[in-house]
């Protein structure tokens, strides 16, 4: 695609994502009182990590060198992460097995418009916003009582680190969508995005000394979480970033083509 | 414009590779190793033609390859080899502009997002097609209308009953006015009356909009109250192309012919022109070569005691069926 179509299709598909999302608000609010105690529930499931922190941090000083503010930053960064990939990824991928098994995903190939946009985004989970906004309020919390460091740069580098952090949750999305298009009988491809979560909920550095520098070199996971907290809080080095800019891109691709290449086998049973 | 083909398929094949299970866990360890795969031709060699406004039907057995044929035509699969053109796209390419001008209708398989309502669904499409909110409007209205769905719209997908949701269905896809309709089985399920409902609807919206529909189905009263032309294929191979007159004289069926006596000839026996259909007193019914049909019918006229006497085609699942199993 080209830029000339991409901004002819981007309102259009922007529209059509809204009013997806509008849809699945309209649900959501059907059961009110449900939706607040999901949302509610979350931010104690938030609160109660937090609480832990203060445990750790009331017995020791730092963990693998990590300072309680900085480990602050961390968290907030971690659950902004983990919760966006709640709202917005998660409830996709759960419903992509379904979408092939009943032949839905047919109809959504004969229909003008990008697939790949459409099944990545077009569900939302409103119950985890609650740890979203929590995690903004920490950090907000956390800037205003002085305990990160915003100068232009790092917060320039902070974003560059963000872009990269998506970028890699987004690849590994993407190539586990795929992955439910060529085999589909296979469930559960949600869980294994969950269980990569693993590896990102504490920074690299409790890791010994290989697998730290494996998890920045090839394997992405440090860009994930410790490298955008690293910004706010003691620096990276911005060939860091840019070494994670390139892999993004590079991971980006692949698993697009991953995609292109799932949807291109596909052969629609039944019917 | 008006004559133009929409639709042109040449030497069009699909094949599917089919991977063989085995039984037991070193087979299927070995399976894992060296895959064992059958191939399976759905659809091989179809030449075919249809002009811009045409309503032909494509019927066939089961696994004939029709839904294959549409998956193909509508960009959802590519073809293994051969070529495709409709309304000038290779649908493969899914092009935006292609796939805006088209819509595919299973009667098999679900095209509402199941968890929504049917307004909700025709909303999004709304903002997929790039449909203006009036325009929107009148078309809606227009389509409950005519499908009778008032009451279905704002009501769960997965809550409908099979008539309901095929109804909605056809709303969805007709929305942007497609140039172009794919109709796999769209009464499938469907009761009688239903069936009736949903047929009279599609006649009606093609009388109004023309727009280019191929339609499989297995019930004939579809076809033979829906379409004029009719291609038919077996085994993925084109055996017949033409007017649904025409069908039973290419399949060189028997003629049936009923004669009603005043009183039995002496010496009469339907032996011996064909086959007995049936007797009730002077009533018979019987099968006879169509070449033999006219002299047959003189003769018997010529014995002055008939009461009546009709020539009738063989009912078309007769010919369809011949068809088939040659
Ligand atoms: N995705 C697929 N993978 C493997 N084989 C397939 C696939 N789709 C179709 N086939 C095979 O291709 C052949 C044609 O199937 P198709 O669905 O086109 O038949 P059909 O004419 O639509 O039949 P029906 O009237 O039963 O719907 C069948 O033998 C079927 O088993
Ligand atoms: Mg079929």
């Amino acid at each position: 695609m080209n830029f000339r179509t991409f901004s002819l299709e981007f309102p259009r598909h922007a529209r059509i994502l809204i009013q997806f999302w509008k849809t699945s608000l309209v649900q959501a609010m059907e059961y009110r009182v449900n939706f607040m105690l999901g949302i509610g529930a979350n931010a104690i499931d938030f609160t109660i990590g937090l609480v832990q922190y203060g445990f750790f941090f009331s017995v020791a000083n730092s963990i693998a060198g990590w300072q309680k503010d900085q480990m602050l930053a961390f968290y907030a960064i971690f659950m902004t992460i983990f919760s966006l990939h709640f709202i917005v990824l998660f409830p996709n991928l759960e419903a992509m097995s379904q979408l092939v098994n009943s032949g839905a995903l047919d109809l959504v190939l004969t229909k003008p418009i990008s697939v790949q946009f459409l099944l990545s985004f077009r569900k939302l989970s409103f119950d985890e916003m609650g740890s979203f906004f929590t995690s903004q309020v920490l950090l907000l919390g956390l800037w205003a009582t002085g305990r990160i460091d915003v100068s232009a740069q790092n917060l320039f580098l902070f974003f560059g680190a963000l872009f990269c952090s998506f970028s890699f949750v987004y690849s590994f999305f993407l190539f586990l969508m795929a992955i439910a298009i060529r085999i589909e009988k296979l469930q559960n491809m949600a869980e294994l995005m969950w269980s990569f979560f693993t590896f990102c909920r504490y920074p690299v550095d409790v890791f010994p000394r290989w697998v730290r520098s494996l998890f920045i070199s090839l394997i992405p996971i440090a860009f994930i979480t410790t490298i955008p907290a690293k910004a706010l809080t003691v620096g990276v080095e911005p060939s860091t970033v840019i070494w994670g800019g390139f892999l993004a891109v590079v991971f980006l691709f692949a698993a697009r083509f991953f995609w292109k290449t799932a949807i291109a086998s596909y052969t629609s049973a039944g019917g | 414009m008006e004559t133009s083909s929409s639709i042109v398929t040449r030497n069009l094949c699909r094949t599917f590779e089919v991977r063989r299970k085995s039984e037991g866990f070193l087979a299927s360890l070995k399976g894992i190793f060296w895959p064992r795969s059958n191939f399976v031709r759905a659809v091989s060699g179809l030449d075919m033609e249809i002009q811009t406004g045409e309503l032909v039907g494509f019927l066939g057995p089961n696994g004939a390859g029709k839904t294959t044929t549409l998956k193909m035509l509508s960009g959802l699969i590519f073809p293994t080899s051969g070529s495709i053109s409709v309304l000038g796209f290779q649908p493969f390419q899914r092009d935006y502009e292609y796939l805006g001008r088209i819509s595919l209708v299973m009667g098999q398989k679900q095209n509402l997002w199941w968890d929504l309502p049917p307004i909700e669904t025709l909303a999004i499409h709304r903002e997929i097609y790039n449909i203006s909110q009036a325009e929107f409007r009148a078309r809606l209205d227009e389509l409950v209308e005519m499908l009778e769905i008032v009451d279905c719209l704002d009501i769960q997908a997965r809550k409908l009953s099979l008539g309901q949701r095929m109804r909605c269905e056809l709303a969805v896809a007709l929305l942007h006015r497609p140039q172009i309709l794919f109709l796999d089985e769209p009464t499938i399920g469907l009761d009688i009356l239903m069936q009736k409902r949903v047929r009279a609807f599609l006649l009606n919206y093609h009388e109004r909009f023309r727009p280019t529909i191929l339609l499989t189905s297995h019930y004939m009263e579809d076809v033979i109250a829906l379409v004029q032309r009719v291609i038919v294929i077996n085994r993925g191979l084109k055996i017949y192309d033409g007017t649904l007159n025409e069908l039973s004289k290419a399949a060189r069926l028997e003629k049936i012919l009923t004669v009603t006596f005043q009183s039995i000839p002496e010496g009469f026996s339907p032996l011996a022109f064909g086959k007995l259909i049936f007797q009730e007193g002077p009533r018979f019914q019987v099968k006879i070569p169509r070449e033999k049909a006219a002299e047959t019918a003189s003769n018997l006229y010529s014995t002055g005691k008939v009461l009546d006497l009709t020539l009738e085609e063989a009912p078309i699942e007769e010919v369809l069926g011949e068809l088939f199993a040659s």
